[in-house]
């Protein structure tokens, strides 16, 4: 397979203003390749979020541009972006009703012109590691780990070819996070990119397959996980790393 | 069988006599100090202001027996609908009042053009004997139904507004991410014209029909005048607060289907 095949998503000089003299995002520059695990890190307020709100078109750059698959975004419509770049936030928010309620929302939506059969979505929630019987729970009253893993069984129903996700270990317990960072290793290994954000060094060590620091809205450095955790070549890279940079 | 027939002609006096009972009302809030009373002070001489001038205005009106004065009449009369409710938004935002203008005078148009000129078919076809108190009165009930349809529509996407990005990022149309909201809202801008019509004839005797009996007319003929005046307040009413709703819901987005910062305050 050459290069070009996998390439997925390239991002050339994203920058952001949020305000006059509020610049969150400046020549962002990086490129998202088929089954890589590409990780985000940087203190709170680095732009990250914005990063990923942009990817997913829920808000426009004011500089630069965004291709998938070499096409440019401009060019593609956005809902049917969206279907391709799957977007799972920090705080998911999950329907009414029960697991299955939500996990057939591609139905209600229109896209999914046959209904998902119950093997379906007994597949998509054991590939999150949610059991079969839980189709039927009730999302009050699950707990936050539990709604992480059905929002990405949602998500992965309508079978992106990137999956975004906004400090995915957030509020959950060590064990919690450790078991959600397995599953999405598991997840990349059939095609599907993952591209996540987050400011904790090791939950993203554990995820990544290639790193990114930004710090202030601007790259500070991208390397393979192996060189980037364990032999920075920048200065403010050994510090982040270390917790100085929060 | 009645003999007596009330007084025809009111006179200032009489008038007089009627303003008794709110100031008693005005006086009881004084007393307790309630903070309302300045703005029920106020609202009672806007109401007289503003009655004692239309009354003038509408006397020039009718003396110039010209179609196009009616309809620059009832075309102010929209506008100012729509200033009205554009302000009694919470946070008003310019981009809202075109909105109420072209809703409200959908809503009144057609429901208007079809009682005036095909149930009644009033001659001539701008008879302001007809039209304008006609128009009056339906324009007045959009009014109401766009500015709690409006108000709720806001606060429902504000308040859901997590659920709605959420769809949106699934693949979503701004259309289907709001289609909850409108609902909500729809009941809301609804309710009171379908409050009104379960307790019609049960609970009070609306006021076409308490003119029309005022008049001389048979209880039955006003009845059938307060059918026709209620049929055209809900189809208008439903037309303005559909119409509020979905060109309302639509500029909470971009053409990208992004939910705009701006509209969420």
């Amino acid at each position: 397979m050459n290069q070009s095949d996998d390439l997925i998503l390239r991002l050339e000089n994203i920058g952001y203003v949020a305000a006059p003299g509020k610049r969150l995002l400046e020549n962002i520059t990086f490129e998202l390749k088929k089954g890589e695990r590409f990780v985000i890190v940087g203190p709170s307020g680095a732009g990250k979020t914005t990063l990923l709100r942009i990817i997913q078109r829920l808000q426009e750059p004011c500089e630069g541009s965004l291709f998938l698959h070499e096409k440019d975004y401009k060019d593609i419509p956005p809902l049917a972006l969206r279907r391709r770049i799957a977007f799972v936030f920090q705080e998911p928010a999950l329907f009414e009703g029960t697991v299955e309620t939500n996990l057939r929302i591609h139905e209600w939506l229109g896209f999914q012109h046959t209904p998902f059969s119950g093997e379906e979505l007994e597949q998509a929630l054991t590939s999150c590691g949610l059991p079969q019987d839980f189709l039927q729970r009730n999302t009050l009253n699950l707990s936050t780990g539990e709604v992480k893993r059905v929002a990405v069984a949602r998500a992965l129903l309508g079978k992106p070819e990137v999956l975004l996700l906004d400090e995915p270990t957030a509020n959950l317990d060590p064990t919690a996070s450790v078991e959600l960072i397995q599953t999405l290793k598991n997840l990349t290994k059939n095609g599907l990119s993952l591209l996540a954000v987050t400011h904790h060094v090791d939950h993203a060590h554990r995820l990544a397959t290639r790193a990114m620091l930004i710090v202030e809205g601007a790259i500070i450095e991208t390397a393979e996980s192996s060189v980037f955790f364990n032999s920075p070549q920048r200065e403010l890279t050994r510090r982040f790393l270390s917790g100085e940079l929060k | 069988m009645y003999t007596s027939s009330p007084t025809e002609i009111l006179s200032i006096k009489d008038l007089g006599i009627g303003l008794v009972m709110p100031l008693l009302v005005i006086g009881m809030i004084f007393l307790q100090r309630l903070k309302i009373a300045k703005l029920y002070v106020y609202a009672l001489l806007r109401a007289t202001l503003q009655l004692a001038l239309i009354g003038y205005v509408l006397k020039l009106i009718f003396g110039l027996d010209s179609g196009l004065a009616v309809v620059a009449y009832l075309f102010c009369v929209v506008g100012m609908a729509a200033f009205i409710v554009f302000r009694l938004q919470r946070k008003p935002l310019p981009a809202f009042y075109p909105i109420l203008g072209v809703a409200i005078f959908l809503g009144s148009f057609f429901s208007i053009s079809l009682v005036t000129q095909v149930v009644m078919k009033i001659s001539p076809w701008y008879n302001p004997r007809y039209l304008i108190p006609i128009a009056g009165m339906i324009i007045g009930n959009t009014m109401t139904a766009s500015a709690l349809a409006l108000e709720r529509l806001r606060d429902d996407i504000r308040q859901t507004r997590q659920k709605v990005e959420t769809l949106i990022s699934l693949g979503a149309s701004s259309s289907q991410a709001t289609r909850e909201s409108i609902n909500r809202a729809l009941k809301a801008g609804l309710m009171p014209n379908i409050t009104s019509m379960m307790g019609v004839g049960l609970v009070h005797l609306p006021g076409m029909m308490t003119g029309q009996m005022i008049a001389g007319n048979a209880p039955t003929q006003a009845v059938r005048y307060q059918l026709l005046v209620s049929f055209m307040l809900s189809a208008a009413v439903g037309i303005t607060a559909l119409v509020t709703l979905h060109l309302s819901a639509r500029r909470h987005f971009t053409p990208a289907h992004q939910l705009r910062e701006e509209m969420i305050v």
